[in-house]
Formats: C-alpha cells, sequence, structure tokens
C-alpha cells in the first residue's frame, strides 16, 4: 500500500509538469502582447523589442517554459502581471484563502446533504419524500447556477435582509456562495447516491443480510453504505473540479475577490502570467483530489487493496 | 414428529408495472422437525418465492402475499413483529442461496459475516466464544479457520457456498431452507456440498427444505418429496412413493422423462411438451392441461383436487379414485 502511494505520488510530477506545459502552450499562442499594452499602439518597432527582451518573449518557447517553472518551484514566483507591474504571486495568495474557504464549504455541503439525501431517498424509495427530494433535485440541476444565485440575492439579501449582497468580509458572506456553489453538486450527488444505493440494496448479498436476522438499519449502514458509496466517492473527486470551476462565476456574481475572479479578469485583460497560476492551482487541486479519492477507494474495498500491495 | 411449519393455502404474487405475477397459488405444505423435505419443480414454479415466504422476506413494495398463513412452530409468521421476525430469522429458520456468487457481501470478511449471526442471535458469548465458534464451524464445512479474515473474492464458488452454509448453519438452526445450492457449482463440487448437508442433517438434526430441479439431489437427501408447478404443488408423498414411478401426476412423469439414461439406447431426450405456463395470464382448470398427454376436457374447466392414497397425494382427475384428501 505505501509502496502503491510513493508511485502514485511520484506519477504526479510527470503529470504536473505535462499539464504546465500544455497551458503555458497554449497561452503563449494567444495574440496577447504586453509591449503594446504599455505602450498603445502608437509604439515604435524599436521599444516593442526592448520590452519583449526585458520580459524575455524573444526567447523560445521551451526556454520561457523552463525559465518559468524553475522560478516557481525555487522561489515560488509567478512572474509580474503585465497590467498591473505587480506580483502575482503576492495577488494570489491573497485571493487563495477565500477561494479555499468557498470551495471547500461548497464541498463539505455537496457531498454531506448529496450523501444523506441520496440514502433517504434511496431507503425510502417511492415514499412521498424520496419523490419530493428527486423533484428538488431536478429543479436544482436544470436552474442555471447564475440564475439561481440572482434570485437568491434578491430574496435572502435585498429583500428579507438575512445576508450580505456582497464581498468577503465575514463567514457570513460565504453562506449563499457555497450554497450556490454546491446546488448542483448537491443534485447530481443526491441522485447518484440514490440510484448507487438503489442497486445495492437490490443485490443478493442484502436479502442475506435481512434472512441473518439483521434489522434495517443495520442492513442500511453495515452491508450496503460501504458498498453503495464507492461510485459516489469517485464523483466525489469530479466534483472537487467541478466546484473550483463554478468558483469562477460565483466570485463573479457576488463579488468576492478569490482565484477565480482572478482568473477571469486576467483572461479579459490577456493578462497572461495572471492566467497561469490559477489554472496551475486548479489543476494541480485537481490531481491531487484524485489521488486521494483513489486511496480512499481502496481503504474501502478490500479488492482494491489487494490489487495495489 | 412434530410439526414444525405449516404452509396453508399461501397464495403470492409479485406487482409490477406490467403485470401481476401469480408466482404462488394455493401452496399447503407441512414439514416436521428432522424431516428433510425436496420442493421439486422447473424455474419459476414459486419454489424460491415460496421459501422468501417462510422468512417473509419477500421484496418490498413488489412482492406480496395475498391469502394465507405461514405457522412456524405455532406463530403465524405474517403476524409476527419485527423483532419477532429477526428473531426468527438466522435462528430458527436460516437459509442458503442458489448463487454463492453474490450473496456474500463483497467487502466484509467471511469471518465477519459467519460472526454476525452469533451477534444478532447469541449476545450472550463473549468476542472469544464467537471466535471459536466461527472457528468450529468454517473446520465443519471443510474451509481452514485461517482463512477467516480473507474476503469473499479471494474463495472458490464452491468454497464460496460452504461459507453460505456455514453462515446458514452457525446458529443451529431448527429448519434450513437450501434454495438450489448446487446449481451454480460444477458436479464435482455439487457431491462434495451434498455430501457435506447430508453430514449436517444426520449430526444436527436439523430440518431441511430443498428446493431444486434435481430429482437425483431429492432421491439422495430427501425423506419427502413436493413437485411444483405454475405455482401450486401438484404432487407430494414419500420418496418412495414418487420414486417407484408406478403413480405419478403427469408433470412429475414428464420430469423423470427428462432424466437421460445410460442404460438404453436413446438418441434423444424427451421433454415436456410445451412451455411452463405465464404466470402473468394462468390458464383455468388444471394448470398443467395445456401440456399434459391426458388431458380430458375437465382439465380446462375444473382445477383438481388432491387425491389421496396413504402418504401420497396427487393434484390429478385420474387419481379421483382415490378420494379427496387434505389440500396440498
Amino acid at each position: 500500500m505505501v509502496k502503491y502511494i510513493l508511485k502514485r505520488l511520484l506519477l504526479l510530477i510527470p503529470t504536473f509538469f505535462l499539464l504546465t506545459l500544455m497551458v503555458y502552450t497554449i497561452l503563449s499562442l494567444s495574440p496577447a502582447n504586453p509591449a503594446f499594452m504599455r505602450l498603445g499602439t502608437t509604439a515604435t518597432q524599436e521599444q516593442i523589442d526592448e520590452i519583449n527582451h526585458e520580459l524575455g518573449l524573444d526567447r523560445p518557447l521551451l526556454v520561457r517554459y523552463g525559465t518559468y517553472m524553475w522560478n516557481l518551484i525555487t522561489k515560488g514566483d509567478m512572474g509580474v502581471s503585465w497590467v498591473m507591474q505587480t506580483s502575482v504571486y503576492k495577488e494570489f495568495m491573497e485571493r487563495l484563502p477565500n477561494t479555499l474557504l468557498l470551495t471547500a464549504l461548497a464541498l463539505l455541503l455537496t457531498t454531506v446533504v448529496g450523501i444523506v439525501a441520496g440514502v433517504f431517498a434511496a431507503v425510502n424509495q417511492n415514499s412521498i419524500g424520496d419523490r419530493t427530494t428527486m423533484i428538488l433535485a431536478m429543479l436544482l440541476i436544470s436552474l442555471p447556477n447564475f440564475f439561481l444565485s440572482l434570485i437568491c440575492q434578491i430574496v435572502f439579501c435585498l429583500q428579507l435582509r438575512w445576508l450580505p449582497v456582497t464581498g468577503a468580509g465575514s463567514l457570513k458572506h460565504f453562506i449563499l456562495p457555497s450554497i450556490m456553489l454546491a446546488a448542483s453538486r448537491i443534485a447530481g450527488q443526491v441522485r447518484l447516491t440514490r440510484s448507487s444505493m438503489l442497486d445495492v440494496i437490490g443485490q443478493d448479498y442484502v436479502r442475506t443480510a435481512y434472512a441473518k436476522g439483521c434489522s434495517k438499519r443495520r442492513v442500511v449502514f453495515y452491508h450496503a453504505l460501504r458498498n453503495g458509496l464507492m461510485p459516489v466517492i469517485t464523483n466525489i473527486g469530479n466534483n472537487v473540479g467541478n466546484i473550483v470551476a463554478g468558483a469562477v462565476t460565483v466570485e463573479t456574481i457576488f463579488a468576492i475577490p478569490g482565484v477565480g475572479s482572478m482568473l477571469v479578469n486576467a483572461v479579459r485583460s490577456n493578462d497572461i502570467p495572471q492566467v497561469m497560476s490559477p489554472i496551475i492551482f486548479i489543476s494541480l487541486l485537481v490531481c491531487v483530489v484524485n489521488l486521494v479519492v483513489d486511496l480512499l477507494y481502496a481503504v474501502i474495498d478490500p479488492r482494491v487493496k489487494l490489487q495495489y500491495r | 414428529m412434530k410439526e414444525l411449519l405449516n404452509i396453508k393455502n399461501l397464495y403470492v404474487q409479485y406487482n409490477t408495472d406490467e403485470a401481476v405475477v401469480h408466482a404462488v397459488n394455493g401452496v399447503d405444505l407441512i414439514v416436521h422437525r428432522g424431516e428433510a423435505m425436496g420442493l421439486v419443480g422447473e424455474t419459476g414454479a414459486g419454489k424460491t418465492t415460496t421459501a422468501l415466504g417462510i422468512l417473509n422476506i419477500l421484496p418490498e413494495q413488489v412482492g406480496e402475499i395475498t391469502e394465507g398463513d405461514i405457522v412456524y412452530d405455532g406463530k403465524n409468521v405474517l403476524n409476527m413483529s419485527k423483532k419477532e421476525l429477526q428473531a426468527m430469522r438466522g435462528k430458527q429458520v436460516s437459509m442458503i442461496f442458489q448463487d454463492p456468487m453474490t450473496s456474500l457481501n463483497p467487502i466484509i470478511t467471511v469471518g465477519n459475516q459467519i460472526d454476525e449471526m452469533l451477534l444478532l442471535h447469541f449476545k450472550e458469548l463473549t468476542k472469544e466464544q464467537r471466535a471459536q465458534k466461527v472457528d468450529d464451524i468454517l473446520k465443519l464445512v471443510g474451509i481452514p479457520a485461517e482463512r477467516k479474515h480473507e474476503y469473499p473474492f479471494q474463495f472458490s464458488g464452491g468454497m464460496k457456498q460452504r461459507i453460505g452454509i456455514a453462515i446458514a448453519l452457525v446458529c443451529q438452526p431448527d429448519l434450513l431452507i437450501a434454495d438450489e445450492p448446487t446449481t451454480a457449482l460444477d458436479v464435482t463440487i455439487q457431491a462434495q456440498i451434498l455430501q457435506l448437508m447430508k453430514q449436517l442433517k444426520r449430526e444436527l438434526g436439523t430440518a431441511l427444505i430443498m428446493i431444486t430441479h434435481d430429482l437425483g439431489i431429492v432421491a439422495e437427501l430427501c425423506d419427502n418429496v413436493s413437485v411444483m408447478y405454475a405455482g401450486e404443488i401438484v404432487e407430494t408423498g414419500t420418496v418412495e412413493d414418487i420414486y417407484q414411478r408406478i403413480e405419478n401426476h403427469p408433470y412429475t412423469t414428464g420430469l423423470f422423462n427428462c432424466i437421460p439414461k445410460l442404460d438404453s439406447n436413446e438418441k434423444r431426450l424427451t421433454p415436456i411438451a410445451g412451455y411452463m405456463v405465464d404466470p402473468t395470464d394462468l390458464p383455468k382448470g388444471c394448470k398443467f392441461h395445456d401440456r399434459c398427454p391426458y388431458v380430458t376436457d375437465r382439465c380446462g374447466r375444473e382445477n383438481p383436487k388432491a387425491y389421496q392414497n396413504g402418504t401420497h397425494k396427487i393434484k390429478c382427475f385420474r387419481y379421483e379414485s382415490w378420494g379427496e384428501g387434505d389440500s396440498i
């Protein structure tokens, strides 16, 4: 098992480099030119060349990529914003806690609410509770994130005045955004958990458990739950990627200064160094989370664990 | 022998979206303490449904007992509280399931799956005493006790079925229902499992309901036989009554004819003509009349009663001269 974890951790390294190389290459294909941004369209060719040389843009792609990665890994240096001429690293670090808090809350909500409601619906299949849960889930899946967010802002913030509309000053600011970010993910999680649990509840070994004299509660929690959660856990890994990507929208709507809104602003202004760092963060996060999910899988399922010896 | 299980006029149906499946249609069955009863019939005859009914574990919302009583040891299973049912299942009546590949929980060690029975039904035992019992029962079914920490997927099919048997027997039930315990296994393993069940029946004195479509297994293991067709028992009697093959229900005769004979020079098997009746649309009269070589007009109009000759009862007008007996 330890050997397997080490192997997976080692595999992260080439994955990370390949990923960043791809992002870097794609971004450098963009027509954005920092010299024009600073000097305006009236700049002479000499001035442009000078700035390109200063920023190292006249060197080959691989060299630029190598320098960027070297600076990032050894010094944590993410370059300088083309537009604002400030350190990308500093801004990134200022914004990171907001995004981490938002996504962590949303992920917690998705996982807990999704699994609890899904198991409840499956165990009480075809009851009123089950039907209500499914209709709610359907609604949440169908409503676009931004639309639901705007409606809730109007109702809960402007009309009822329970919560602040925008900003990131206190934990209270994060309540509505994290619920909005979790909403459609919860719906997916509920539906997946329900169908997975229903599948397990129909299995022969669940009938065996009843035949042994287990109570319904014991059957559900001891025999069915761990089996039913396996596909659900895989989905949690996918959710992390989705939630971080969704944070981009939610941070913009609720004006939360996070990594997501940093990405949107940077893309809008063609500020390539500013674009790189959020993307690297998101992709690295997804890689790590998927590793954790795979390991969790092994903890739950002895069949997987034995393969990893 | 004392009466242990008495099923009276049992009707079970499955309510699906498309149709109502009439799986069991008026079954009467009595099993005495220590008796081994063979329940024979082709796939879909309602054997397993009857068995699930005894434990009251028909699929929720789908399976429904519409009529009849199942009296186990003087108490009606259908009126039992949840607590009483849970106490009965596994402890007094336990079941070996048809498919050993799917009837064990894949992520719980086999030791813990056996131990769960003791945990549920013998709460006074200490952990060590339970572990000892698990070791003993594993030894009894021929699996080394040190393998109890392994998971079902690490065992072969035959061994999984042995574990299923160990689970069913660890609480020493009064009645064991074996639902085609050898169907999913190859012939050499079948012989081992049957040998094992024979030995257990002798040593523990457990009453047995052996569900199978294999007449050979019944002859080897059982005292009495009931033959099921389309949710009804059409013939019942001692093994001698039925295997003499002098007086049988036409369906039973058909089943016997399906067995290939090694000593005669036949080129083909003799199957029963036609197909099993559709349980969503049962025919009037005798359910077998469409396929019966002795069919008369009356068979299509009227369902025959059980006619009795000593221990032997047959539901067919050909044996009307025996006189009406208790229903089966």
